[in-house]
């Protein structure tokens, strides 16, 4: 362990806390977004993230295109894969009035065939983002030991992560749709009877979250040189995507946010102490004494979901 | 015979072992939890069981054994604080707890545990590399075999024992089971530790087979593999998870053409499963998922009404009267709430309550919809905490017991919207009922004590004598869910009333029954009373509640209004200004 | 519905008894599927057997085989032949006795998927090239390799060892990783099946002092590698202070760490960091922090090629200008690669070798143009050392008194060839007896570091 470092937690590892943490961040809301209106964990989010990285690939080795068209590819693919994903695995269970648990198994068996369907695609390989769609260069901001090295395609990172989660919470406080959501999260039943389409609010949910999750699995691939995108990258943010939504409480944007960039930095405080084979287990050691604490998270409300 | 054993050992023990964790999803499962730890507990038995026979140099089956206990062990802390936790909740922490165990495995190295391997030092717990055992891999079929064998006797022995009745009735409906005196958080408990013992048992004979320990192999994907396993196969009995294990486990030997699409397939299995086949594949066989037959059925006993002898020797009327417990010599008010209040948030739903409950009463207690009476209720049978003021029963401050003590102390209750166990059969409802009062069987039934059979016919006896009264023992082996709605009702009294009370909490029994229905429920509340059952009923009926009570209570936006005889409540200003009136 | 799902749970259930039936008695399934994997029914071992092909060309002389450049003979009792100036096949010469005919059952245990398969699928293509020109060659001893896939797994290299030896292989080739080796060898060394290795670097797999004595090495190990690189490296940019990467959940990276330490103190380099990473990471903005945060003069990273890219990339990336030295994991031409790779950001990147395709042995070049001819790439010296490595393992199985595991052992160890990477022999520990070439990434290739 570095003692002597920690005392000189500089900014760069701040920053790269910040870079991480947007990801983390954008990734949860997704989560947070269908559990805060249909009580549900979606398993899946995780392999949508994946499989709208994968397409963004496949756009850009054909058509070579740039960054934007590529995030555009990613939350389109995402949001409707997301749309699929509730017509064919939690919409029959709807219907059927299904316990909450067999949504769960019915999101991780679309997460496997997803990643499945990746590994198969993909023969295992490891694809790599084309340069043209990657930002290149870098800029230093300061001098001598407390320089802080940037690149240009970890700040647009951070800023598309921004702009997901503003027009996001915009969407939920401002708009009619954002009502129409945090009614049907409140109760459906009096949502509908309030005369709100119900599967009309649900689609959109989760054309919305899955293709804020695209986009997310877009940028974690740009935000690391060179890069990558393998079948296996849902499963890295997958378990950590959990613990941010715990820890900010589900079902709360404001959490997701707070959690995701908390999530990051404290990740990245874990390998400047020289413990990088541990930070692997804080976000869950976090989940856990969080879930013993206080399991509805830092800004989650207690109450529980009416009828 | 043995030539194939010997040919395919790997594959047949591999079989085995995923048997052997399904089952242990499978117990969680059937306790209406989703654990999925059963990964990380089988690591921790792995990791033990390695240790005792590579650097303490101990026989296979201690070690195993040891693997088992220290899983059990650890499950033990782990399980009490987070079985409080609802269900995605109580998954989402089991995975955290897997997470960790990993990452602490591979990155902590513990040279005093080491060993050498011929030439080479092999470190505990070996790290992200792994962990190789000096021995050749198991092939005695018997560690995997027989702890299955044992497990399925288990289980069989496990149907029709109180423990077994008990685990349903949490499956069905936990709040219910708790309210009628089933302690759900100790059950819950023993199904986890148990669930964890088999699993670290798993893990230590995996460990063997191989005779490597890969910790990758212990993560969130590896509990997603052994739930499908349950899922697939079914969860409505233990065969389900078995044959799911087997049909999973030897898949990929077929399917090799598929290659790189297996994992494609494999989730498409999981998918159509979920989708639709409720009761897994097993399901498909079994009547149960069609509600044409019942889960659990008791011993059935020889019983013939209306002679209502039993072949146990002796009449059920020489015996204790089915509800009634031997009065207690008490001159004090059965039920006093002083001040009692709660909120939510800043809703004060009761607001500073007093009232006193005599024995023998029946005492109604009206108001307004959202006046507080459920809340009260709530309150009283333990399901709410209140946040202020003082419950006593018996002469004993209840305040924040939970609801399956109260029952022990003699108060049972119903619901306004029905809580039975819909796929046991009626028969079962009522013996969940007896829960409380009488004892633990399993340890006898594994033996197949001879004073067992006699113990669950007398229960079961007692049973449908209860079931007689209420006029459903024709009914006895139906499920629970195919009753009408006014004998639905009905059997809720009566798995209340097979708890042996003092006093009954009856929450709107007459909500949906017509009036020949309620003409009937008047003559039963009036038996209860004439039986010394204290009685506090919620009603919207005022002509039943004028006919049967003694005392009534009128509440109104948490407040008290007015407590009094029928009569003259029912010519109280205030209370006709509140309530009355409307009909 | 109902009635379509009993149907489908019928058909379930009989492929159930189907499969169970098929399992048990097809004994080429691979067990190495029902073992536990972090991902289900993941791809296992492919099954692929080649049969030898040869050029068919049988030769009426013995010991004569026809080449490009026209009929060559030699004779096998004496030392190595000249060699002729525009490649002819190898000559090898071997201990007393010998002359083993017929076909030797070879097994290889090759990553073929999984984050080895980069090395693993070029490991692959120099075994079937070497195969294909040794059973051109005239002696009467054919080889039959039966490749075989570990998917990079360790407990899976254990198990197809299992199925190689059961299978009676006469002599098992691989596996690719040394975390792989140490699962596997181990069980070849019981049964007395001589092993050789073609890129295990970690320390303690070959001879007495490793696994045991049936284990051989055709690759140079990090310990015979590193310390050269060092010291050439040391002398040309003196350096004081290093900072160390490395994987530490891999045999191979972890004995590379460890020997890379030992080298730099022997040169009296002081380490200023060490930093670690797990496999699969693909951020390393952190411990680029710490390492800068320490301020040393030169980089050392042992990793393998999947982490060694984003490494690489990163560090420059973050305004990391600092030399940086790579062990054996660096060695594949993806590392320069602008698709695939860190192109440019490589440049200058030190790597210690057993082989460099810029090297002047004529032997390598006739090897360089045929590669590329048949595969349509440059080899790497994974593929030059698996060609190599069939080739000394063919001349240890010719020249041994029988194909059992002893015989085949002794003759091995006394085998003297002359390979594409030179002069090729055991020394005592059963590794290569062979120096180490350093090289240095300049221009989108590997050049000899001078």
């Amino acid at each position: 362990m570095h003692w002597q470092t920690f005392a000189v937690l500089d900014a760069q590892q701040v920053v790269n806390g910040i870079f991480l943490g947007s990801i983390y961040a954008l990734f949860a809301l997704g989560y947070t977004l269908v559990f805060g209106v249909l009580d549900i964990l979606n398993v899946a989010h995780a392999a949508i993230f994946m499989v709208a990285a994968f397409a963004a690939w496949w756009v850009a080795e054909a058509y070579g295109q740039n960054l934007l068209v590529a995030v555009l590819v990613a939350a389109l693919v995402g949001g409707l894969l997301g749309v699929l994903l509730d017509r064919i695995a939690f919409w029959p269970l709807r219907r059927q009035g299904a316990p909450q648990l067999s949504a769960l198994i019915s999101s991780i068996a679309v997460a496997t065939m997803l990643e499945g369907a990746a590994l198969a695609f993909s023969h295992t390989e490891t694809k790599y983002l084309p340069a043209a769609v990657v930002p290149d260069g870098r800029f230093t901001l300061g001098s001598g030991t407390g320089a802080v090295t940037i690149t240009f395609a970890k700040l647009v990172v951070l800023g598309t992560a921004l702009l997901g989660m503003v027009a996001l919470t915009y969407l939920v406080q401002r708009t009619r749709l954002g009502r129409e959501m945090r009614a049907v999260a409140e109760s459906p039943k009096a949502a509908a009877l309030l005369g709100i389409n119900i599967e009309r609010v649900i689609m959109i949910t989760f054309f919305i979250a899955s293709a804020l999750g695209g986009v997310a699995g877009l940028l974690f691939a740009v935000k690391d040189a060179p890069s990558p995108v393998s079948y296996d990258m849902g499963s890295k943010v997958e378990l950590k995507g959990l613990a941010v939504i715990i820890l900010g409480g589900m079902g709360s944007i404001p959490g997701s946010v707070v959690g995701g960039f908390l999530l990051g930095i404290s990740e990245v405080l874990t390998i400047a102490l020289g413990a990088s084979g541990y930070s692997d287990a804080i976000p869950f050691a976090i989940l856990f004494l969080m879930l013993l604490v206080r399991p509805s998270g830092l800004f989650g409300s207690r109450a529980r979901r009416a009828g | 015979m043995t030539d194939f054993y010997n040919q395919n050992s790997l594959l047949l023990n591999q079989l085995a072992i995923s048997a052997l964790l399904a089952l242990s999803v499978y117990i969680t499962l059937s306790a209406a939890m989703l654990s999925l730890a059963n990964a990380a507990f089988m690591g921790l038995g792995a990791y033990s069981s390695a240790l005792c026979s590579q650097h303490f140099g101990w026989q296979l089956l201690p070690a195993l054994l040891l693997g088992g206990l220290v899983a059990a062990v650890v499950a033990l802390p782990l399980g009490a604080p987070v079985l409080r936790l609802r269900g995605v909740f109580l998954a989402i922490a089991t995975i955290g707890f897997g997470e960790v165990l990993r990452v602490v495995v591979t990155n902590a190295a513990i040279p005093a545990f080491g060993y050498k391997i011929g030439n080479i030092d092999q470190a505990y717990p070996g790290g992200a590399e792994g962990l190789r055992l000096s021995q050749p891999p198991l092939t005695n079929g018997w560690y995997s075999y027989g702890a299955l064998l044992a497990l399925i006797y288990f289980f069989w022995r496990l149907r029709g024992s109180r423990m077994g009745r008990a685990l349903a009735a949490i499956r069905e409906d936990e709040t219910a089971a708790e309210s009628i005196g089933v302690d759900v958080r100790r059950y819950k408990l023993i199904a986890f530790v148990l669930s964890a013992f088999i699993a670290g048992w798993a893990g230590g004979l995996s460990a063997h087979l191989y005779a490597f320990i890969n910790p990758n192999d212990f993560g969130f994907s590896r509990a997603v593999d052994i739930l499908t396993y349950a899922v697939v196969g079914g969860t409505f009995s233990f065969v389900g998870p078995i044959l799911g294990a087997l049909l999973i486990t030897s898949l990929p030997e077929l399917l090799r053409f598929l290659q790189e699409y297996r994992q494609v397939f494999s989730g498409a299995v999981l998918l159509l499963v979920i989708l639709f086949l409720p009761g897994g594949l097993f399901g498909l066989f079994s009547k149960v998922v069609r509600g044409k037959r019942t889960l659990l059925v008791g011993i059935p006993p020889a019983f013939s009404p209306p002679g209502l002898v039993s072949e146990a020797g002796g009449t059920a009327g020489g015996d204790e009267p089915a509800s009634l417990r031997p009065p207690e010599p008490l001159a004090e008010p059965l039920l006093q709430i002083s001040h009692l209040s709660r909120r939510f948030g800043g809703v004060i739903a009761v607001d500073d309550v007093s009232l006193t409950v005599a024995r023998g009463d029946v005492f109604g207690l009206i108001g307004p919809n959202g006046a507080g009476k459920t809340t009260l209720v709530n309150l009283i049978s333990g399901v709410l905490a209140p946040s202020g003021g003082q419950i006593s029963f018996k002469g004993q401050v209840i305040n924040g017991l939970p609801p399956h003590r109260l029952s022990t102390l003699g108060l049972a209750r119903t619901y306004q919207n029905i809580r039975l166990f819909p796929t046991l059969s009626v028969l079962d409802n009522v013996l969940v009922g007896l829960h409380g009062r009488t004892r633990s069987n399993l340890l006898a039934r594994l033996f197949f004590s001879r004073r067992v059979r006699a113990e669950e016919q007398h229960n079961s006896l007692r049973a449908m004598e209860l079931l007689y009264r209420f006029g459903l023992h024709t009914y006895a082996y139906e499920p629970a869910a195919s009753l009408s709605y006014g004998d639905q009702r009905r059997l809720e009294m009566a798995r209340a009333l097979a708890t042996g009370p003092t006093m009954l909490l009856l929450d709107e029994p007459a909500a949906g029954l017509n009036n020949a229905e309620t003409a009937t429920l008047r003559e039963l509340l009036r038996q209860f009373a004439a039986e010394g059952i204290t009685i506090l009923l919620i009603e919207h009926d005022m002509p039943l509640v004028m006919g049967v009570c003694d005392e009534v209570a009128v509440l109104n936006f948490g407040r008290k209004l007015a407590e009094d005889t029928p009569a003259r409540i029912s010519s109280d200003p205030q209370v006709i200004e509140a309530y009355l009136g409307s009909e | 519905m109902s009635r379509i799902a009993r149907k489908f749970g019928f058909y379930l259930v009989a492929l159930l008894l189907c499969s169970l039936a098929l399992a048990a008695c097809d004994n080429n399934a691979t067990t190495a599927t029902t073992a536990p994997t972090n991902t289900p029914m993941v791809v296992g071992a492919t099954n692929t057997s080649a049969i030898s092909g040869g050029m068919g060309n049988a030769t009426a002389e013995p010991n004569c085989t026809v080449t490009a450049s026209g009929k060559v003979c030699s004779t096998f009792s004496t030392v190595a032949t000249a060699l002729s100036g525009d490649g002819m096949p190898m000559t090898g010469t071997g201990g007393m006795g010998g002359g083993q005919t017929g076909t030797a059952k070879i097994g290889a245990i090759l990553s073929l998927s999984g984050a080895a398969a980069p090395y693993g699928t070029s490991q692959k293509n120099g075994l079937e090239m070497a195969r294909d020109d040794i059973n051109a060659m005239a002696g009467g001893l054919k080889l039959e390799l039966d490749i075989q896939d570990d998917a990079s797994k360790a407990d899976q290299a254990g198990q197809v060892m299992q199925k190689l030896v059961s299978a009676k292989s006469v002599l098992v080739i691989g596996p690719t990783l040394s975390n792989g080796a140490f699962t596997a060898d181990p069980i070849a060394q019981q049964a007395g099946i001589p092993v050789l290795a073609i890129s295990n670097t970690a320390d303690k797999i070959s001879g007495k002092n490793g696994i045991g004595e049936y284990i051989f090495r055709a690759s140079l190990s990090e310990r015979q590698a590193i310390p050269p690189t060092i010291k050439a490296a040391k002398a040309k940019l003196n350096f004081s202070k290093a900072a160390l990467l490395f994987g530490d959940d891999d045999a191979f990276t972890k004995s590379g760490a460890e020997v890379f330490k030992q080298a730099l103190a022997d040169n009296g380099v002081q380490i200023v960091a060490t930093e670690t990473y797990k496999k699969g990471a693909t951020d390393f903005s952190g411990q680029i922090s710490n390492i800068k945060a320490a301020a040393p003069d030169v980089i050392v990273v042992s990793g393998l090629i999947a982490e060694a890219i984003p490494v690489v990339k990163q560090m420059r990336d973050a305004g990391v200008t600092l030399p940086i030295i790579g062990g054996n994991g660096f060695n594949n031409p993806r590392l320069f690669s602008k698709e695939k790779g860190a192109g440019d950001a490589a440049e200058n990147v030190i790597v210690g070798a057993a082989w460099n395709i810029a090297s002047d042995n004529p032997k390598s070049a006739d090897f360089i143009t045929r590669y590329q001819a048949k595969f349509g790439s440059n080899p790497d010296q994974f593929a030059a050392q698996a060609y190599t490595g069939l080739h000394v393992a063919y001349f240890g199985i010719k020249n041994a008194k029988s194909m059992s595991g002893a015989d085949v052992a002794a003759a091995l160890r006394t085998v003297s060839y002359n390979s594409v990477m030179g002069a090729f022999k055991f020394n005592a520990d059963q590794d290569p007896d062979m120096a180490a070439v350093v090289q240095i990434v300049q221009g989108g290739k590997f050049a000899i570091y001078k």
